[in-house]
């Protein structure tokens, strides 16, 4: 394998998935750079969401690969895979993604307390994060009463919390207005450019999308169209 | 709302809704044959109704009878708990349901006229279940063993009466339920959102549990103070026991919950705030748990107490009583254990994008059977724990008090003893529920569920 194959974050090749007969991605292939921001667009059911999943090692492809930071996930089992995912990739997906029970600064601290960090240092450290979000991390409220774009802050911090490689983000701003979309894509892309990470953008907004370094567009499961932004 | 319009919108149709008709008629009629045969037992006249021998004698027996049909009355308690959980079964999909009648232009009152037309009309059919039920326990009981092991007298015919009585009683009862439990939900035209269900113990409960306690000692150290004071002191105990159980248990829920919060890892964290957030439903199975430790406790000290003081011809038959009571206790915690696995199951359907979600941050399934285990855990074991060591130390007290000699003593550590293997016992159901859900677990991460809004 090339030097320059060994240096991408994510690489998916021939990709394939039906979710019985209906089929989501048609060979598939995306190759995504350190520090790069791509935004994978198109209309709704062309397989954004799936090709996502797919990249996250969340779902396994029937058909093609995919290789993850340097890792063949084909080749790893379930749990090296879920390994991976949570200590070297951020996710941040559209709605409902906080754990309702938990405070909105143990929320944020689980990827830390997952990877087996001391309660105070992650908590420590997901107040940090919350404080960048601008929420106030004691005094805040339950997750439930929220508003969609503050959840989507919370959810920006807990997957920035971890310092990842790559960030993946389906419709990160799908159920907010504009001035707050804007906001939460300052966060997620300054703070990506801070730590040098790599960010796979699935929008169907044109606003969004113009934001990423590249373009990569579907259709009925298939790469349509690529396009350099800047 | 017509009633005939709201029996036939309740109608079960998807298979969520038959399975929580099924289970709650099914709840409802097996409750329904235990009050049956408590009333039944309580009626008998003496030796010569029904007649018996071997272990029926506990019930021909007139000293023992009371206590028995108490017992059997008793048995009550977990299966309606399992019935009031049965009510929340598939409750996602009910309440989707009856948003669209709302959309429809049903109003809130016929929303909940709907829910309590389901539930009612479940638990009558299982209250009319409950005589056929009742006969064919006294069949299983009274019929099937042989010779001196059958432990009730030839069987009777269903007390008529009785079976209108509880079947009535089922519909009413099951009905107010249903509507409690759909008005715990505020349905609207274009969606549910559940109430904030409060993590406090509601108001009444400090009332509740001081009555309790109040009724607990009072029992406990009537017989002391007027030794005539037996048999009522008994009855005064156990409406004590009941009423102080349901209040103790949401709140030993919620400190068990906040308990394990503080612990160290993501495991412990998960677990303690699922508790810690709605510790009402468990706290009804801590409750039935906690009775059924008391039980075991009073019977284990009992026990001990019989055989370090007492000189009887008949050690036999009352070794062979304390042991029945101890197998009606195993029955009611392995209904208590049945609830809690109906729980967890559809309390995993409910999260399912949640635990979705999770899984996508990373967390793995194993660790996630590992907090429902955990959670499980914290319900059984302090719940168990507590009560055995309460009932044990109801009749060791005044042991205590009247004679604190060697005997005495023995029964504290018999106590702690028993109450040690009690939740050894419950922390190992509790794996072995969470071992049972793990395709549930399994189904509730599956990555289509984040899709599910």
């Amino acid at each position: 394998m090339s030097e320059s194959h060994d240096r991408l974050v994510l690489e998916l090749n021939g990709v394939e998935h039906a979710y019985r007969r209906t089929v989501a991605l048609r060979g598939v292939g995306l190759e995504v750079g350190p520090e790069e921001v791509v935004a994978v667009t198109g209309p709704s059911g062309c397989g954004k969401s799936t090709l996502l999943h797919i990249a996250a090692g969340i779902l396994r492809p029937q058909a093609g690969a995919v290789r993850l930071l340097g890792e063949d996930l084909d080749a790893l089992g379930e749990a090296a895979r879920t390994r991976l995912r949570r200590e070297r990739v951020g996710i941040v997906l559209q709605f409902g993604q906080l754990v309702p029970d938990l405070s909105l600064l143990d929320n944020v601290a689980l990827p830390l307390l997952l990877a087996g960090e001391e309660r105070a240092k992650a908590r420590g450290d997901a107040a940090v994060w919350l404080e960048r979000a601008g929420l106030d991390a004691p005094l805040g409220p339950s997750p439930a009463e929220l508003s969609g774009g503050q959840a989507q802050r919370v959810a920006v911090a807990r997957a920035l919390v971890t310092e990842p490689a790559l960030l993946l983000a389906d419709e990160p701003t799908g159920s907010m207005d504009t001035k707050g979309g804007e906001h939460l894509l300052d966060l997620l892309l300054g703070a990506a450019r801070e730590r040098g990470a790599a960010v796979v953008l699935v929008t169907h907004d044109n606003v969004v999308a113009a934001r990423a370094d590249r373009e990569v567009r579907l259709r009925d499961g298939a790469v349509e169209a690529e396009a350099v932004l800047r | 709302m017509k009633p005939a319009t709201a029996v036939l919108l309740a109608w079960p149709t998807a298979a969520a809704d038959r399975g929580r008709v099924a289970l709650i008629a099914a709840a409802t009629a097996v409750a329904g044959a235990f009050l049956l045969a408590a009333v039944r037992i309580a009626r008998f006249s003496g030796r010569d109704d029904g007649g018996g021998d071997g272990l029926a004698r506990y019930v021909t027996e007139p000293g023992l009878r009371p206590g028995v049909a108490v017992a059997v009355g008793l048995l009550v308690v977990p299966v309606l708990a399992l019935g009031v959980q049965a009510l929340r079964v598939g409750s996602v999909a009910r309440d989707r349901r009856m948003a669209s009648l709302r959309l429809a232009g049903a109003t809130p009152r016929a929303v909940r006229a709907v829910a309590a037309a389901e539930a009612g009309g479940a638990a009558l059919a299982g209250g009319l279940a409950a005589g056929p039920a009742y006969l064919a326990l006294w069949v299983l009981l009274g019929v099937l063993p042989p010779g001196g092991l059958a432990l009730l007298p030839a069987p009777t015919p269903v007390d008529a009466v009785a079976w209108a009585g509880v079947a009535l009683l089922a519909a009413v009862g099951g009905a107010l339920a249903g509507a409690a439990v759909q008005g715990r939900v505020v349905v609207e035209a274009l969606g549910v959102r559940r109430r904030a269900s409060s993590n406090r113990p509601g108001r009444l409960n400090p009332a509740v549990l001081v009555t309790g306690g109040v009724l607990v000692v009072a029992g406990t150290v009537g017989p002391v103070v007027e030794a005539r004071a037996g048999a009522m002191a008994i009855y005064i105990m156990m409406v004590g026991i009941l009423l102080s159980a349901f209040a103790v248990g949401p709140r030993l829920v919620g400190l068990s919950g906040r308990l394990l919060s503080r612990r160290a890892g993501a495991e412990a964290l998960l677990a303690g705030a699922r508790l810690t957030a709605d510790p009402r439903s468990s706290g009804r199975v801590a409750a039935v748990l906690v009775i059924c430790g008391v039980a075991l406790g009073v019977d284990a000290a009992l026990a001990v107490d019989f055989l370090t003081q007492r000189e009887s011809t008949d050690k036999g038959f009352y070794l062979t009583g304390f042991a029945l009571v101890a197998l009606g206790v195993l029955v009611g915690a392995c209904v208590a254990v049945l609830t809690l696995l109906v729980g967890a199951a559809d309390g995993l359907l409910d999260a399912r994008r949640p635990l979705a979600t999770l899984t996508a941050l990373g967390v793995d399934q194993p660790l996630l059977s590992r907090v429902l285990a955990r959670q499980l855990a914290a319900v059984a074991v302090p719940a168990v724990v507590v009560g055995v060591l309460i009932g044990g130390g109801m009749p060791a007290l005044p042991f205590l008090l009247v004679d604190p000699t060697g005997s005495a003593i023995l029964t504290v550590v018999f106590t702690v003893a028993t109450a040690v293997v009690a939740g050894l016992a419950a922390f190992v159901a509790a794996r072995l529920t969470a071992r049972l859900l793990r395709a549930h677990v399994r189904a509730a991460t599956d990555p289509e569920n984040l899709r599910v809004a």
